[in-house]
């Protein structure tokens, strides 16, 4: 049962077959220290038994962007966003909205928190202005700021957005707030270090440096101020066709 | 490891919701162990144990008992996933450093029950087993278990031949196969 090229199997061993060497290096775990895992991961995997599997499309879609890992636990992002309403366009595996499973069509008010679960995905649209696709793990909550536009704080996972022309936008992490006018991009945090790619379009930056604007008309961006900021840039775990994917999904348009 | 089996049956035959929660309390300590161990980050090992046990439920039919234990397909799963995450975290030159507090820890002694101490008792087995073994079999299967490195790399690493790798690791496991036996 274990993989052809483990270095522990048997024919990597130049040994016969042998289900006793298999058994002998799944033992091996017991190496390691015995850890119970968190309450409510047990709570969240029980309340994702019964949601649906995601169709086929959205694994092929999904597979390149889950092909890199992406977790954040203390970066912040803040999305502005026009004051007219959210609601959840596609769901794929488990999403939660305020610690209840949600489906397509529901609306979102401020202040709900979204989360999905590692394989799942939420589609958020903002009436047809901007969007949202959350993953990996992702979790998010919509708030009001200071003055009083609904933004999108996300502390964990991938957030893919697809902006109208026009609309005002914006991404805050711990050190950088990341603002669009009619910008595709993706953000990923991880600690305090962030990644962004601009898929196509301007983003204003601000943070420990220079207020500067970057823009790309192909995944990219100018990288020194990213780096700066302990941002990267560049293309990573995501294609074109999951831009097209989202801005039709939310409606958008190209 | 009777219990177990009897769970995954009634998962695969009816989605047996209580047989899966007595699975997960069975398995989930073990395997989350497993992955903070190779992956050093607490987040993503219960990203792994989450995506283990969703397997479990929605493919537990597809387990064959002809091929292999329950824990082996398990610890299989589980392993594979993090050493996934272990080689994309390479790619990016990212690995981070393992955190002392995410591994040391002892086990919950509330877990006592017929099949815990079963467990427990392979645990112990395993632990002595590889303690007997020659410190170079017993780091290069460590290496290659836990770190998820080739011959090829763990010879790179140590300086050593590649082809006395091998061998510590054959010698390694046969040994282990050969001790363990009463727990396979």
């Amino acid at each position: 049962m274990m993989d052809e090229n483990d270095p522990l199997d048997a024919e990597s061993l130049d040994l016969p077959p042998s289900r006793e060497l298999s058994e002998a290096s799944a033992l091996l775990a017991y190496a390691a220290p015995e850890r119970r895992p968190p309450e409510r991961l047990k709570s969240l995997i029980l309340s994702a038994l019964h949601a649906p599997e995601a169709p086929s499309r959205f694994k092929r879609w999904a597979a390149p962007a889950m092909a890199v890992a992406a977790t954040a636990l203390a970066a912040v992002f803040l999305m502005r966003t026009p004051d007219d309403g959210a609601s959840l366009v596609a769901v794929s595996g488990e999403v939660m909205i305020d610690g209840r499973a949600a489906s397509a069509g529901v609306a979102i008010e401020p202040d709900s928190v979204i989360a999905v679960s590692a394989d799942g995905e939420a589609v958020v649209r903002f009436a047809r202005r901007a969007g949202f696709s959350l993953t990996r793990g992702g979790r998010a909550s919509l708030i009001r700021d200071e003055s009083g536009a609904v933004v999108v704080k996300l502390s964990d996972g991938w957030l893919l957005s697809a902006v109208k022309t026009g609309a005002a936008y914006s991404v805050t992490t711990a050190h950088s707030r990341i603002s669009a006018l009619g910008t595709d991009f993706i953000v990923k945090a991880r600690d305090e270090r962030a990644y962004v790619c601009i898929c196509h379009g301007r983003i204003g930056l601000e943070g420990d440096f220079p207020v500067t604007t970057l823009a790309s008309e192909h995944h990219g961006a100018a990288a020194e101020p990213l780096y700066r900021s302990g941002l990267e840039a560049g293309v990573e775990g995501h294609a074109d066709e999951d831009i097209d994917r989202l801005r039709s999904l939310t409606g958008l348009g190209r | 490891m009777a219990e177990e089996a009897d769970c995954l049956a009634r998962i695969a035959r009816g989605r047996d919701e209580s047989a899966f929660s007595r699975f997960y309390d069975l398995q989930a300590p073990l395997l989350f162990g497993l992955a903070c161990r190779i992956l050093a980050r607490e987040d993503e090992a219960e990203e792994v144990l989450q995506e283990v046990m969703l397997k479990v439920w929605r493919e537990a039919d597809r387990y064959d008992s002809a091929r292999g234990s329950a824990r082996a397909w398990l610890v299989t799963m589980t392993r594979s996933r993090c050493l996934d995450r272990l080689r994309r975290r390479a790619t990016r030159q990212r690995r981070e450093q393992s955190d002392p507090e995410t591994v040391d820890r002892a086990p919950d002694d509330s877990l006592m029950a017929v099949e815990e101490m079963v467990q427990a008792e392979a645990r112990v087995a395993v632990r002595q087993a590889l303690d007997a073994l020659p410190e170079p079999q017993r780091r290069a299967l460590e290496e290659a278990f836990f770190g998820g490195l080739t011959h090829a790399e763990i010879a790179a690493k140590t300086g050593e031949p590649l082809g006395t790798v091998k061998t510590r690791v054959r010698l390694g496991m046969q040994k282990l196969a050969e001790t363990l036996k009463a727990h396979l």
